[in-house]
């Protein structure tokens, strides 16, 4: 009792969206999670709400990762095929549509660990929230960080020269 | 102070050192050329991951993002009155009521009602990341295989044209359409939908009519309309040039670049000045616009064969809404008034890549909230038509563009 769910909807839904469609690619499915999550809140409401939110929805996520993992391959084929097929737009969409399948990709190669540290920070998380929203040390956090933000932009930069190369 | 290793350094880019240690680290750094290069590249990547990480967000291409005040303002005439409305209004709709919302958008495009959905600003007329892609090698197959259930109006309107020869509409198909789509849909709407909501009232509210540019509203409105929107009219007036010399540079291929709108708009006339005195004569309605929009409006609804000419769709009438930045805007509505939209996108850069510049022979239908697209290609030029209808109802209207 005592949770005021408009407030919480309102200050964290949107930071919680974001992340959940940076993590999955997939905006509806980014706000169905953000709803569970607050329903969740609801049953059982929190003393420290953002990083409880933000690890709720990635439990969720994770739990429907397991329980559809093959449905998630059959998507992620649709896509790409979607991709290749795909209506091609003006030129600088197509740059960001680019740019976009390569940080998703790049984004793909980071651990899990690493990826969910690497998105909450990018909401503003500070190493103590994202030390309670991922249950890792403290300490261990910069190190993450270090490492995540490495590999994805070394991801990220080969994917985009070896797609420049393959294109000729 | 013996060199700083990376966790520290990010530590430090993110503010997040205890006071001591950043005060350790920063002396070190200011002495260590290497630790100093390597806090500068940690910064960098922060920096950088942030960026990509925000190429992830919901920003749709080009395409769907251009703004369609049009499109909205049009659905706030022809929507249902009040409290949903207003509810599916609003930018941000509580969560708890989304789930809501889209149950009643199904069944209210079921029942052909489609005007409700795809209004909300934060989804655009194709997500193709949501997208249930799917992907109609041949047309033709695909509409004898999927039945149309939707917008009985227009489905009816484009179902009854009889398929010229070598048209993509099949016999087969759009016959066991005719049977028993059109009973469905009538009986759900009457359930669900109060028959007044289907009429756009007749005196539109002012401030209604004076923002709805779709074409199926009352005369008056249009004509409203297109005072108060002289540069849409002048827009319309160029293409109508562009289409009286079919010959022009326009329509030869070899115009890569500053040819692009008139090009597209070309390419939608097709080689037909026809259109141009055939609309001249019904333009009462337009007459004080001096016709410019009725040369691209599609033929009235009593015309024998709207079908075989490209840029018009049975049953529905078309308004060019904007040709900026070379991509052009149709806006078709149908007799129902559920408004489509029509881009045509020249291929600008086509010509740098390598990707085959090759008619795609497909269309590609995504489908999101309510909200179908369907894409195709033609001599290099790129289609999107999207509305809310189905996807196979729009494959169809596809069809007849094609």
């Amino acid at each position: 009792m005592g949770l005021d769910l408009g407030a919480l909807f309102h200050e964290y839904h949107e930071s919680l969206v974001r992340m959940l469609t940076r993590r999955t690619g997939d905006r509806g499915r980014a706000e169905e999670l953000a709803q569970e999550t607050f329903a969740r809140a609801v049953a059982a409401p929190p003393t420290n709400p953002r990083p409880w939110l933000f690890a709720v929805a990635l439990n969720l996520l994770r739990e429907e990762g397991r329980n559809a993992a093959t449905r998630e391959r059959r998507l992620v084929l649709v896509k790409d095929e979607d991709h290749v097929a795909a209506y091609e737009q003006p030129d600088d969409a197509y740059e960001r549509e680019e740019t976009r399948l390569h940080v998703r990709a790049a984004l793909a190669q980071l651990s899990e660990r690493d990826r969910d540290v690497l998105l909450l920070q990018a909401e503003g998380f500070d190493y103590d929230e994202i030390a309670q929203a991922t249950g890792l040390a403290r300490g261990a956090i910069g190190t993450t960080l270090a490492r995540a933000r490495k590999r994805m932009i070394d991801v990220y930069t080969q994917g985009e020269g070896g797609s420049h190369v393959a294109r000729g | 102070m013996s060199h700083v290793d990376d966790g520290t350094l990010h530590e430090l880019v993110d503010n997040e050192l205890a006071a001591a240690e950043r005060i350790a680290v920063e002396a070190h750094l200011a002495s260590c050329g290497d630790c100093a290069k390597r806090f500068a590249e940690a910064t960098s990547l922060a920096r950088q991951t942030l960026s990509l990480l925000s190429a992830l967000d919901d920003v749709r291409g080009a395409v769907q993002v251009i703004p369609m005040p049009a499109v909205s303002s049009a659905v706030r005439v022809t929507s249902l009155p009040a409290p949903r409305s207003a509810a599916a209004r609003a930018t941000r709709p509580p969560m708890w009521t989304l789930r809501r919302l889209a149950v009643a958008a199904s069944v209210m495009l079921v029942a052909g009602v489609s005007y409700q959905v795809g209004k909300r600003g934060d989804v655009p007329a194709t997500a193709l990341e949501t997208a249930v892609a799917v992907k109609m090698p041949r047309p033709s197959a695909s509409l004898r295989t999927v039945p149309s259930v939707v917008d009985a109006p227009s489905s009816q309107s484009y179902v009854a044209t009889p398929a010229p020869a070598g048209r993509l509409v099949p016999r087969g198909g759009p016959r066991a359409d005719a049977e028993s789509s059109p009973r469905e849909p009538a009986a759900a709407e009457r359930q669900t939908v109060p028959a007044t909501a289907l009429r756009i009232p007749s005196p539109v509210p002012t401030s209604q009519a004076a923002a709805a540019p779709a074409a199926s509203v009352p005369d008056g409105a249009q004509q409203r309309q297109q005072q108060q929107q002289p540069q849409r009219v002048q827009m319309a007036e160029q293409s109508q040039s562009d289409r009286a010399a079919p010959s022009s540079p326009a329509r030869r291929g070899d115009d890569r670049d500053g040819q692009s709108r008139s090009r597209a708009s070309g390419e939608m006339s097709g080689a037909q000045p026809a259109p141009v005195q055939q609309q001249r004569a019904p333009s009462a309605r337009t007459q004080e616009a001096g016709a410019s929009v009725a040369d691209l409006a599609a033929a009235p609804a009593g015309n024998v064969s709207p079908a075989k000419k490209p840029g018009t769709l049975a049953g529905y009438t078309t308004a060019l809404e904007s040709a900026e930045a070379s991509v052009t805007r149709l806006r078709y509505t149908s007799s129902a008034g559920t408004p489509l939209t029509l881009l045509i996108v020249p291929s600008v850069g086509e010509a740098k890549r390598t990707r085959a510049a090759a008619d795609v022979s497909e269309f590609v239908v995504s489908t999101a909230n309510g909200v179908s697209a369907v894409r195709w290609q033609t001599r290099g030029v790129r289609y999107e038509l999207s509305g809310a209808l189905a996807p196979d109802s729009l494959v169809k209207l596809a069809a007849q563009l094609k």
